[in-house]
């Protein structure tokens, strides 16, 4: 079974992210990136998938500049065993990306698709629902367990409230939520094998999608700082303030 | 000039930065510098992901990495402890004498143990009146049918007593000639009978350790002597640059932890009303750790590209150890007046690097010894 990734080159998550001072956006000149912490999850899964004996092939898949490349050469040495490059610069959009990805499973006709829940920089949640709808696939989202099995895929999602567990017919979209797994450190024979698999770039153009942004940004400004706090003597004054001046607990 | 690293550098850099992340939170490392106590899941974790193996060949079941990749390494390991480090140092270092020095068998035999992690490698040269000056040594061994029987004492090795430890000694085998000519390296297993290790109390490095050893008719099998009879100083001078080298990439990695701690410090830390990095004797102070580490970092990766370009780098190298180590005890102590009371505190981390830095100076070749090498190259002749 062939699996298709899609991974997204982030800020990383250490970085303490500053908007730019036109507020056109947030500052990404000398910050550290890194892959989208869901994706990468969602690259350990198909790794496991396919230690597992379930999964054959593992393609994924990145859209952005030539600098995803650095990220996608990760993914590789996780174990992913070649990749793709939709390479442009413009700036893309959950709509654009979905529609890029579905050329690209145009193309390369996997059973499943596993991307992180959101990316971590815009957290717009979108991307993976987007393609499942314009596959006209089952999705199964939030995924906190997955069993692949030749005909369906059974998936646990974590709810408001709880556990749900589905079966999804494949191929299908599922997208990973944090406990899905903890991704392994990438070992150092694995890094340098990364440097002989295969990363083939391609354009929008090529795959015929229209990436043109579809929405505007207006500003972007910096979360409104937080007030200092207050030390409270004793444990009696704190239960007095939350009762009188928070009025959170009665 | 290029200052880029690879594709696969910057991913090593990641991969390893993530790992002791996790694995060498600053719980990890305080505790065992409390306890004292070895690394030795953090070593496991350098096992696993195949940093052991890093520049060995792939024969041996290693990556071929180049001197860059472990300059990288060194400088990502002793971030979080200069002290850990020696740990993958000690393994490293000896590991690769025998691949330049051993037999096909020796390097089967003891190369394929050390990758796999079954055991670790440490050096033992130092005595109690042979420091700096190595041809002042007085242990040796002698010929007794297909064994040696080594007899003296070896003192400041670090690493020594660890599970699994061979030492990697140096000793004499002919006393009657310069120890150029007349010393030799043996493999030792620290459990063997005869050798006595104990711990010693030091100021830093406590948890790797450093310990002394005494040999009382250690009998090793002849097959355990590398590079070959009285052929010990090849052995040592085989690895030197390397060596220095990642001692001086390691001082940076710490060095630079350092100044880290201190500038967060410096940032959250209010008196007055305002953050103390908001005073310009702070401010400044803070400037010029900073601009001395770069200048050190930028030091050692030069000698490292010319080490990577075949180029002799004896002075480039030399001058790397000298700032380096001298940064790293400078920056640390910077560090502490900026942390005022809590730097001297043993809960913050300030006062390990203070205590780690002090020895940079003084093991692997002296400060003072940097500069005769270097004052000796530029034609002085030091007496
Ligand atoms: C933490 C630590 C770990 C160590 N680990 C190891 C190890 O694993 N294996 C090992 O074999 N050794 C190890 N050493 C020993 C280290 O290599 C020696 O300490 C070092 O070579 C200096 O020797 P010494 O301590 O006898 O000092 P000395 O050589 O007695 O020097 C004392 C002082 O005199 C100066 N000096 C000496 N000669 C000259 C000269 N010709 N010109 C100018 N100044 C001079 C020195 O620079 C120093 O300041 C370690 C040392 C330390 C502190």
């Amino acid at each position: 079974m062939k699996v298709l990734v899609p991974i997204k080159r982030v800020i990383d998550y250490n970085v303490k992210v500053r908007v730019r001072s036109d507020g056109t956006g947030v500052e990404t000149a000398n910050v550290k990136m890194s892959m989208n912490p869901f994706d990468e999850i969602a690259v350990e899964e198909a790794v496991r998938q396919k230690e597992a004996g379930v999964v054959s092939e593992i393609v994924v898949v990145s859209c952005g500049t030539t600098a995803c490349q650095e990220t996608l050469r990760t993914a590789l040495a996780i174990g992913a065993d070649r990749a793709i490059l939709v390479d442009t610069a413009v700036e893309l959009q959950p709509l654009a990306v979905a529609k890029l990805l579905r050329a690209v499973v145009d193309r390369e006709q996997p059973r499943l698709v596993i991307l992180g829940k959101q990316a971590i920089d815009d957290d717009c949640n979108q991307t993976g629902q987007m393609l499942a709808a314009l596959l006209g696939w089952p999705q199964a989202t939030f995924a906190s367990k997955l069993v692949v099995e030749a005909e369906s895929a059974l998936v646990t999602r974590e709810v408001d409230g709880g556990l749900e567990t589905i079966r999804v017919g494949l191929p299908a979209v599922i997208t990973t939520d944090l406990r899905l797994n903890e991704p392994r450190y990438v070992t150092l024979p694995n890094i340098m094998k990364a440097k002989k698999k295969t990363l083939d770039p391609v354009t929008p153009d090529a795959l015929g999608v229209d990436v043109t942004p579809r929405l505007k940004t207006l500003r972007v400004d910096e979360p409104p700082k937080r007030k200092a706090g207050a030390k409270v003597p004793d444990a009696q004054t704190l239960a007095d303030k939350l009762k009188n001046e928070a009025k959170v607990v009665q | 000039m290029d200052f880029e690293f690879s594709e696969e550098q910057n991913l090593l850099r990641d991969a390893v930065r993530k790992m002791m992340d996790r694995v060498a939170t600053p719980e990890y490392v305080r505790r065992l510098d409390r306890e004292q106590a070895y690394p030795t899941e953090l070593y496991q974790a350098w096992v696993d992901m195949g940093l052991i193996g890093l520049p060995f060949p792939e024969a041996y079941g290693g990556s071929s990495g180049s001197v860059i990749d472990m300059v990288i390494l060194a400088e990502e390991l002793s971030r979080k402890s200069a002290d850990f480090y020696m740990a993958y140092a000690g393994s490293i270092f000896c590991g690769l004498n025998v691949l330049r020095k051993g037999s096909e068998e020796q390097k089967k035999r003891w190369l394929g143990q050390l990758l796999e992690g079954k055991i670790r490698m440490s050096i033992s040269m130092s005595e109690p009146d042979a420091g700096s000056d190595v041809g002042a040594m007085r242990t040796t061994a002698r010929r007794d049918g297909d064994h040696w029987v080594i007899n003296g004492q070896k003192v400041w090795a670090t690493g020594a007593g660890a599970k699994d430890n061979v030492i990697n000694v140096y000793v004499k085998t002919d006393t009657t000639v310069n120890y150029r000519q007349g010393m030799s390296l043996f493999l030792v297993e620290n459990t063997t009978p005869g050798l006595e290790i104990r711990k010693l109390e030091m100021l830093g490095r406590r948890c790797v350790g450093t310990y002394e050893l005494f040999f009382n008719d250690v009998r090793v099998p002849a097959d355990q002597l590398i590079g070959g009879e009285n052929k010990g100083w090849e052995c040592v001078l085989s690895g030197l640059q390397i060596e220095r080298l990642c001692s001086a990439a390691g001082n940076c990695g710490a060095a630079q932890a350092a100044v880290d701690l201190a500038l967060e410090y410096a940032k959250e830390r209010k008196q007055f009303g305002r953050p103390i990095g908001t005073n310009q004797a702070i401010a400044h102070m803070l400037a010029d750790m900073q601009t001395e580490v770069d200048a050190a970092r930028t030091l050692t990766w030069r000698a490292a590209w010319m080490v990577a370009s075949g180029r002799d780098a004896l002075r480039e190298i030399s001058m790397a150890k000298l700032m380096s180590s001298e940064t790293y005890v400078k920056v640390a102590n910077q560090g502490m007046q900026i942390l005022g009371g809590y730097g001297y505190n043993m809960e913050f981390d300030m006062q390990r690097h203070y205590r780690d830095a002090r020895s940079a100076t003084v093991a692997a070749g002296s400060s003072q010894m940097q500069r005769n090498v270097i004052a000796g190259l530029m034609g002085l002749k030091v007496q």
